[in-house]
């Protein structure tokens, strides 16, 4: 029996009900060809992945999070209007591209003036915690000792997020879940040394979760640990169907000055870009 | 039951990563691919209040951003800066335009064919032809090599 292509790529990509994939399948026990093209199909859905996935990973120009963040201050029928007013004129390429051009030689120049150095985490507040935390907690971030993917990234010592992490934690509210992200945020608050934290959890096929704090421009991850997968959800993390590690939720509760953000907190906080 | 959705402007910012990919199997150049990105996602704010919350919010991106590559392409240039290395990516660009967008819908972006043939407004047959047409094509292309 010869099976089409049309129908073998179906099958390689999931879109057969289960009495055609029978058949396919049945065809593919009896003749070796059938299921070498159904591998060559896979083969190159794979290829795909690996070719273009890690662009996910990449960090996210500002300019596409600015023009992304132009929505929540219009309503429908103000935007037209609006931009009538300012005379702009959407969706002119030429624009975007020159635009882009003088951003980037403006960042360049910025560059050649002096980097203000990192500041590191205060030694004050890792002495306290450390020794606040379960000896448990503290295994769990030192097992993590290489992280599973891009989001974590190590520099001068201290462990930072990235990707789509620290797209994430700059910009998505405890009060507003986001399901097409991987990323469910925690709790957001204030440390004792007056730096802003949230803890997260990161959906993967093993879900971790964890604690950073705002330092130096960027996340710094204080605390991160295997998470537990739960059987029953409860509401708040229901999309990762996972439950924050003991160890973060100890670390934040050492760390916390006062109360944790409700969502107007969170709100102001992510609009002064999380600074002290 | 579901979970509160965010305002409009988290969900886009959290569907970037997503813009960008499929962007950049249409255009190798990161830095053109992430101007058809601003251009699309300028277009989306401008146009919202044309999005009914029945339409998952990617599929309209995306057909907002294959829209904008298309008008692009009518004044096409060639592209600046390198041409990525990778063999799967030179082979995309000799696609022509409808086989590309179905690789980059189905194959990358992992939209079902009845997903992808809604962005495309295209019927369900038709792009299942045009899939196997492109594969086909870059299975000719890459020598039958395996995947790396």
């Amino acid at each position: 029996m010869t099976l089409s292509d049309e129908i073998l790529m179906a099958y390689a990509d999931g879109e057969l009900d289960s009495e055609q994939r029978s058949e396919v399948e049945a065809a593919m026990a009896l003749d070796p060809d059938i299921a070498r093209r159904v591998e060559e199909h896979r083969a190159m859905r794979k290829q795909f992945s690996s070719t273009y996935d890690r662009v996910l990973l990449e960090t996210v120009p500002d300019r596409l999070v600015a023009a992304a963040r132009q929505t929540s201050s219009r309503s429908p029928t103000e935007t037209v209007s609006e931009l009538k007013k300012a005379g702009a004129t959407v969706t002119d390429l030429r624009r975007v591209r020159a635009a882009r051009k003088a951003e980037a030689a403006e960042a360049a120049a910025a560059v050649r003036r002096s980097q203000p150095p990192r500041p590191p985490w205060g030694w004050f507040e890792w002495g306290a915690m450390a020794v606040s935390l379960a000896i448990g907690a503290v295994f769990a971030y030192l097992i993590i000792q290489s992280p599973p993917n891009e989001r974590f990234v190590t520099e001068r010592g201290q462990l930072v997020a990235r990707a789509d992490l620290d797209l994430a934690l700059s910009h998505q509210l405890a009060s507003d879940p986001i399901p097409a992200s991987a990323v469910r945020i925690g709790v957001s608050f204030r440390s004792k040394s007056g730096n802003h934290c949230r803890t997260f959890l990161v959906k993967e096929a093993q879900p971790v979760g964890g604690l950073a704090c705002r330092a130096g421009g960027e996340w710094q991850i204080q605390v991160l640990a295997n998470a537990e997968r739960s059987a029953a959800p409860d509401g708040g993390y229901q999309q990762i169907g996972a439950e924050m590690p003991t160890a973060v939720l100890a670390a934040a509760q050492n760390l916390i000055a006062g109360e944790p953000f409700n969502a107007e907190a969170e709100i102001a906080a992510r609009e002064r870009g999380w600074e002290k | 039951m579901s979970a509160s959705v965010g305002p409009i402007a988290d969900q886009l910012i959290a569907l970037l990563p997503r813009l960008r990919r499929f962007a950049r199997v249409l255009i190798s150049n990161p830095h053109e691919a992430d101007d058809l990105v601003q251009v699309a996602i300028e277009r989306a704010t401008t146009h919202f209040n044309q999005w009914r919350p029945g339409i998952p919010l990617e599929s309209w991106l995306f057909g907002i951003l294959r829209n904008a590559w298309l008008d692009q392409n009518r004044a096409r240039r060639p592209s600046e800066g390198p041409m990525q290395r990778h063999s799967l990516a030179a082979g995309m660009e000799q696609l022509p335009e409808d086989q590309r967008l179905v690789v980059a819908l189905v194959l990358v972006e992992g939209l079902a064919y009845k997903e992808a043939a809604e962005v495309l407004e295209v019927p369900m047959n038709t792009l299942s032809s045009r899939l196997a047409r492109a594969r086909a094509t870059l299975e000719a292309l890459l020598g039958g090599r395996e995947a790396g």
